[in-house]
């Protein structure tokens, strides 16, 4: 059975076309990065893994279930690390974990103990009693990632999580995705630094304007191209333009 | 320049968001459904307000003026504190504005002409202008004074508005406790100054009338008005008069200045001893009170009942000599929290995706939704039947019975409220109050159904007081028990519609 199997997933926003027909499968303990330019669809197809979105058409298996017909359980299989992080932001960062914990059905002790241990884990260190909205992007971006992981999901998506943090955050996020696959949860996360899926992940997907242009382990890639930004942009065609003549 | 640019990206953000909200079609056919009302309304209004400024300012050695200051001092100074009193606070954001290099006059000036672009206050300006244009027209010597007392209503009618309104929100966010203070002693000496009013020493209505007219010779359009031609006396009414809108224009521009410039104050919160519940819904509830807490909003709700304690049997004392008016305050006090039930995920704004992809059932978040809003509805209920019964005397009977219609109008509302939340949901606005009045198939929703279910009740408690005041009681019950099982049986659909539009609604919550 595989960890996440998407069948031909497509996505509408009224006439645009957000994700055309997309399709690949992951066996457990798989770790995939997601590339793609600024709005090809990489969010939206994660939405979807997530369950915050519901394909136009084909159809998004987790764990050999359908997401839309199985939505409570595959919410409890899936930790999600959106990139907007609109969190529960009135909220301090301890009770924000404990909340997320208790509605994934853990009992308060284990809530607790799990919410120190990842705080301590990913330096998480707010002045006590500081709500969320008072947190900078890092530590926002350190307790999303905590609440995607704090109930043991089988499946963890991660949208961006190198954007916006500090080399030593960067390390330990690294190290946790490494451990997770280690422990055979299936990762699948999206970034747009490529130096980072190159040395992390061992299989790659390229999106472009929706269109699943690019899929397989990272050796093969390289195969034919010297590096992943040489592939990248050979997929996506990206073109330098000229200069600005006023600047 | 700057001015230009703000006005234009207000607008164009207006225009896009209600597009947003209500979809093409849906604006086109608001806009023209707001069209014709105001076109009508105004037409009708400044017709009323030409001729009115032609008739005083035939008369405007006698009664005319007195007609013509009033007036004047009524659709600027009254309008502008009306509606910054009832408004929606700011309509620029000028949080997003920081970065940019504004002078706070200009961020001033660009709210100040959004504010003239409002339907209501346009239709005021229109009507103040003919105003103006009718006592040109009576009296052609004094245009170039009408000329600098149009500006002078203007600025006063704009301003009043953005500071008062702005007034009213920063005295909701810090002086919530003062303002129960205040509304517990207003509370508490209400009674002798309604049976003042009403009592054997009260005046006849002629000599009130009189006293009044007197009185209106010191407002400041008066004066402007009646000013002499020329010398010392002209001069110092033209600074009385200009006085106003100065002092609006000084604190208006130092309270843009001090947002564009502002910097969050940090907020925290007590770690221990919370978030400590058994169930599911007993967490969404338990998160949706502590959001509805810390916004003005909800804090309001609070003083609500307080104010309506005060209000409504003031009103019924002038208007009926009526002050047994439980069932009044408890209606009126229950419309005042029926926002909350239409809006149930609008306080959350884009971190409803965090509660969407928890693992819970849109029933457990429903349910959990209503639990947070039915159990404050409950407290402010509780505290207006036993403040009405010690401090009011009204009879226990009473209360109880309005007790009931309260809860009974809330769970009316929240069931309606359900449906409305998933098809029409919006942002609320967490820090003030910006933003927090409805669109308009929200407000026609809620005007029709508040029409409908307070009428019915109001209607057969009325039937019951006349034919049988023994079954008070058991009416309110009735209606309590009725209301909740329309509430338990819509759930399970109200459910399923929301599952439907869960999509809908998180795309909505930008």
């Amino acid at each position: 059975m595989n960890a996440l199997e998407l069948f031909g997933v497509t996505k509408d926003f009224g006439a645009v076309r957000a994700v055309h027909e997309v399709s690949f499968a992951l066996e457990p303990g798989s770790l995939i990065g997601l590339l793609g330019r600024n709005g090809a669809g990489k969010s939206t197809t994660l939405k979807m893994i997530s369950g915050l979105l519901q394909p136009t058409a084909g159809r998004v298996e987790v764990l050999g279930r359908d997401v839309a017909k199985f939505p409570l359980e595959t919410r409890r299989d899936v930790g999600a690390m959106p990139e907007e992080m609109a969190l529960l932001d009135m909220l301090s960062g301890p009770q924000y974990l404990r909340f997320v914990a208790r509605m994934y059905g853990l009992d308060t002790k284990t809530a607790d103990a799990r919410a120190a241990e990842l705080m301590d884990r990913l330096e998480l260190l707010p002045p006590r009693g500081t709500v969320i909205a008072d947190y900078s992007f890092g530590m926002k971006k350190k307790l999303a990632l905590s609440s995607a992981l704090i109930h043991s999901p089988r499946l963890v998506v991660l949208d961006e999580p190198f954007e916006g943090i500090d080399t030593v955050t960067s390390r330990t996020i690294k190290d946790l995705i490494a451990l997770l696959q280690a422990r055979g949860v299936t990762v699948v996360l999206t970034t747009h630094v490529l130096e980072i899926v190159e040395a992390l992940c061992p299989r790659v997907a390229i999106i472009e304007k929706g269109r699943l242009v690019g899929f397989g382990p990272l050796d093969e890639v390289k195969r034919t191209h010297a590096t992943l930004e040489g592939l990248f942009l050979e997929l996506v065609g990206g073109h330098r333009k000229g200069e600005l003549s006023w600047l | 320049m700057a001015l230009r640019a703000l006005v234009a990206a207000h607008a164009q953000s207006a225009w896009n968001r209600s597009t947003r909200q209500l979809t093409r079609g849906g604006r086109n056919l608001a806009l023209a459904f707001i069209a014709v009302c105001w076109g009508v309304g105004t037409l009708g209004f400044s017709t009323a307000m030409l001729a009115l400024g032609w008739a005083a300012g035939r008369d405007l050695d006698g009664r005319g003026l007195t007609l013509a200051g009033a007036t004047l001092f009524a659709l600027s100074w009254g309008l502008g504190l009306m509606f910054g009193l009832t408004g929606s606070g700011r309509l620029l954001e000028v949080g997003q504005l920081k970065a940019y290099p504004v002078r706070p006059l200009t961020l001033l000036f660009a709210e100040l002409a959004a504010r003239a672009a409002e339907p209501l206050t346009l239709g005021c300006i229109m009507g103040l202008t003919a105003l103006h244009v009718g006592l040109a027209v009576a009296q052609p010597g004094l245009i170039p004074r009408l000329v600098v007392m149009l500006a002078v209503h203007l600025v006063v009618l704009l301003g009043a508005q953005f500071v008062l309104g702005e007034l009213l929100a920063a005295i909701a966010r810090r002086a919530r406790i003062a303002l129960v203070l205040v509304g517990a002693l207003a509370m508490g000496f209400s009674p002798r100054v309604a049976a003042w009013l009403d009592g054997p020493r009260r005046e006849h209505g002629f000599e009130r009338l009189l006293r009044l007219t007197d009185s209106v010779r010191y407002l400041p359009s008066t004066r402007l008005l009646g000013a002499p031609a020329g010398g010392w006396d002209a001069l110092g009414r033209l600074c009385e008069g200009l006085a106003g809108p100065l002092m609006l224009l000084l604190i208006g521009a130092w309270v843009m200045g001090r947002e564009h410039t502002a910097h969050a104050a940090v907020a925290t919160e007590r770690e221990k001893g919370l978030w400590t519940f058994d169930s599911p819904d007993a967490g969404i509830a338990r998160l949706h009170l502590s959001t509805l807490f810390r916004t003005p909003l909800g804090r309001y709700s609070l003083v609500a009942p307080l104010f309506a304690m005060v209000m409504v049997p003031w009103v019924m004392q002038m208007l009926f000599h009526q002050q047994r008016a439980s069932l009044a305050v408890f209606i009126y006090a229950a419309l005042g929290t029926v926002q909350f039930h239409f809006n149930l995920f609008g306080f959350d704004g884009p971190a409803v995706a965090e509660l969407f992809r928890l693992p819970v059932s849109s029933a457990t978040l429903l349910r959990g939704k209503h639990l947070a809003v039915l159990s404050l509805a409950l407290l402010e209920g509780a505290v207006l039947a036993v403040f009405l019964r010690l401090v009011r005397e009204e009879s226990s009977s009473e209360c109880i019975a309005g007790l009931c219609v309260f809860l009974t109008i809330n769970l009316m509302m929240a069931t309606l409220g359900r449906f409305v939340s998933a098809v029409w949901p919006r942002t609320l606005s967490r820090s003030g109050l910006r933003g927090t009045a409805p669109p308009l198939p929200v407000v026609l929703v809620n005007l029709f159904g508040t029409f409908a279910i307070a009428g019915s009740l109001g209607l057969t408690h009325w039937l019951v007081m006349h034919y049988a005041p023994a079954y008070v009681v058991p009416w309110g019950v009735g209606a309590l028990l009725l209301g909740a099982a329309v509430f338990a049986l819509t759930l399970k659909p109200a459910a399923a519609f929301l599952e439907a539009r869960r999509e809908h609604v998180l795309l909505s919550m930008k």
